[in-house]
């Protein structure tokens, strides 16, 4: 602050205040510059000081409102505002001072100062109750810390969030992998069902689920099995007889008990229908924990299978049975033909005559699958040599012509039998022993009034030499006649007529006798006529 | 052979009863039989012819064959057993099913076909030692 000195002049001090501004820049005063003598020294001190304070104090102002201007968001820049304004007037008390050494306007002065110390009280009164708001922002100090704090804050973040994210991506990467995984074993699955069901589909196979009260609850079987809806929520003892329902229960009572698969085969009936075998197996079905939740049960029909056995069966037995028999009538043949044999010559044409009649009747039956055999084709195979000549246009020795009519193996066998003897006996002495010879076989059937019709055969030679009735009665007589009667329970009647021998053999068309008894429920006596 | 002796003394000759269906098998068993000193009642073709054999007459044993044709011997058997009559089956058949599952005749000897005379011949032995 510049020296204030006090000048005599006292009349000017009791003058108004208007007058006061009227002669504000008077300069009736002693200049400063008296007051020390115009020692340059002094002078220049002080200029040269209040220059630099002044200069100091213009600047800093500038420095200030520069700093405000740019910082727009500056907090209190009012203030800053006040602060240059008062260092404003300051500076210019200093220019006042200077200018006092030459020209004394201490009323202006005076003025400049009263100013100066209003901003100055505004400034200071203004900036104590600013201080706790100004202390309570932060500090660029403050904010660098805060700044790190926060950028660090911000990495951690993001360090955590790249972490969490890769995690993420890994477990998305896992779900992937899963979802795919399950897609091809879901794939698998289906193809697996869809060949289990194609397979099913075209299979005489039933498949069944039960619950614990072997109750159905699932059924998928072929057409010609019942419906699931007929099965559905019923048990065995609902659909099926009592044997067999009792059958199943206690082959799937123990599946429910011991876990155990069974399998059997079983006859099924009821419920309506005929009897059919089925091959059965059942096993647990469990929940996903392992515990017998019910049965799955499997059932093949096996009816067709089982027939087939049993009537293979009854064939081995049937040929079985039919080769001993053979076998048997064989070693008879043959003790009989040693027993009327005189010569070895003799035994040897007789009996292999007749194991060839055997032999005959055999190729017969096998040709008709042991279902019986039609006459024609017997008396065919009998005279074949002398038939087969009209086929080259040689006329033929023996003729036949008969009615249709099918025989059960044993009338075969039987006739064939007599007629092996019948033709062996013209053979040896009638109508083939000479080449004029004529055999006719012809047979009818007649119905008869009481009893089944009767099958009359005739044999009938003509053009052979004359003759003569045996002289006594052979095994060749014995096997023409009493087979047919003791087998047959026929007749055979042989006329010995000199011109030729006519032989009747009468034949019952019984069950027996015609192939309808065992194996052709229908067409065993055919009603159409053979071919002559 | 067809002709039965008539029973006059207890020195009479055992008759048996041969129900065969085979012409020529019967043949056989029959001269089988009068070899080993018995007489032959029949043969039978059929359980009918048997049967009116058995009406006429008594036999003392019986050799029956199983299978006829269209038909078994069971019901001969049958009429056997009840006059307590010993006889024996005759069969073709391995394992004849039907009439040996029958309680009755399971214990009942069976001779296979063809039939060994020295197997028949043990067999009228037994026949007669029963006698």
């Amino acid at each position: 602050m510049p020296m204030q000195h006090v000048h005599s002049s006292g009349e000017a001090a009791s003058t108004s205040i208007g007058d006061f501004f009227l002669r504000l820049f008077d300069t009736d005063f002693t200049p400063r510059g008296v007051c020390v003598d115009w020692r340059p020294e002094i002078v220049w001190l002080h200029v040269l000081s209040d220059g630099a304070v002044a200069l100091a104090y213009y600047s800093i102002p500038i420095a200030l409102l520069y700093y405000v201007r740019r910082r727009r968001n500056q907090a209190f820049g009012w203030m800053f505002v006040m602060f240059a304004l008062f260092i404003l007037a300051c500076g210019t008390t200093h220019v006042m001072s200077i200018i006092a050494f030459w020209k004394p306007l201490y009323r202006l002065d005076g003025v400049i100062k009263a100013i100066t110390g209003v901003l100055s009280i505004a400034t200071a009164v203004t900036l104590w109750p600013l201080i706790p708001k100004a202390l309570a922002i932060p500090s660029p100090t403050d904010l660098r810390e805060a700044n790190a704090a926060l950028e660090k804050a911000k990495d951690d973040l993001e360090h955590r969030v790249q972490e969490r994210t890769s995690e993420l991506s890994a477990a998305n990467d896992k779900l992937r992998a899963e979802i795919t995984r399950r897609e091809a074993v879901e794939q698998t699955l289906r193809q697996s069902e869809d060949r289990f069901r194609i397979a099913l589909a075209s299979a005489p196979i039933t498949v069944f689920n039960q619950d614990r009260d072997l109750r159905y609850t699932w059924f998928n079987g072929p057409p010609t099995d019942l419906a699931e809806a007929q099965m559905v929520g019923k048990t065995d003892a609902e659909l099926f007889d009592e044997t067999t329902a009792a059958r199943l229960t206690e082959i799937k009572s123990r599946v429910l008990a011991d876990g155990q698969g069974q399998h059997a085969e079983i006859a099924i009936s009821g419920g309506g229908a005929e009897t059919r075998f089925v091959e059965f197996r059942a096993e647990p079905l469990r929940d996903y924990r392992g515990n017998i939740v019910g049965i799955t049960g499997v059932k093949m029909d096996i009816t067709e299978r089982k027939r087939a056995e049993q009537h293979r069966a009854f064939l081995l037995a049937e040929l079985d049975h039919r080769v001993k028999n053979n076998l048997s009538v064989v070693l008879a043949l043959a003790e009989e033909s040693v027993r009327s044999s005189t010569s070895m010559e003799q035994f040897s044409q007789a009996f292999i005559g007749r194991v060839r009649a055997l032999a005959k009747t055999h190729a017969a039956l096998a040709a008709a699958r042991w279902q019986g055999v039609r006459l024609r084709n017997l008396v065919d195979l009998i005279l074949e040599t002398y038939t087969i000549g009209a086929a080259a246009g040689v006329p033929a020795r023996a003729s036949i012509a008969g009615e249709a009519v099918q025989l059960s193996p044993k009338a075969a066998s039987a006739l064939c039998m007599t007629l092996n003897e019948l033709l062996t006996n013209a053979v040896k002495y009638g109508a083939f022993s000479t080449p004029e010879g004529r055999v006719s076989v012809t047979w009818n059937i007649t119905p008869m009034p009481a009893g089944p019709p009767l099958l009359r055969i005739l044999w009938t030679e003509t053009g052979g030499p004359l003759v003569r009735p045996p002289a006594r009665r052979g095994l060749g007589s014995q096997l023409i006649e009493d087979g047919i009667a003791y087998e047959l329970a026929g007749m055979v009647r042989t006329d010995y007529h000199p011109l030729g021998v006519v032989c009747t053999i009468e034949v019952p068309l019984n069950l027996q006798n015609t192939s309808r008894g065992r194996f052709e429920p229908s067409t065993s006596v055919n009603q159409s006529k053979d071919a002559p | 052979m067809m002709l039965p002796t008539p029973p006059t003394s207890a020195a009479r000759s055992p008759l048996i009863l041969i129900v065969e269906d085979s012409f020529m098998t019967a043949r056989r068993l029959a001269r089988m039989i009068e070899d080993v000193g018995a007489t032959v009642l029949g043969p039978a073709p059929s359980v009918q012819k048997a049967l009116e054999l058995l009406d006429s007459q008594h036999c003392d044993a019986a050799l029956l064959d199983i299978n006829l044709g269209n038909e078994t011997v069971q019901r001969v058997a049958e009429r056997l057993e009840n006059e307590g009559c010993p006889y024996v089956f005759v069969s073709g058949y391995a394992s004849p099913k039907t009439l040996l599952d029958d309680p009755r005749f399971k214990a009942k000897r069976l001779i296979s076909k063809p039939v060994e005379p020295l197997v028949l011949r043990e067999v009228v032995k037994g026949f007669l030692n029963r006698l």
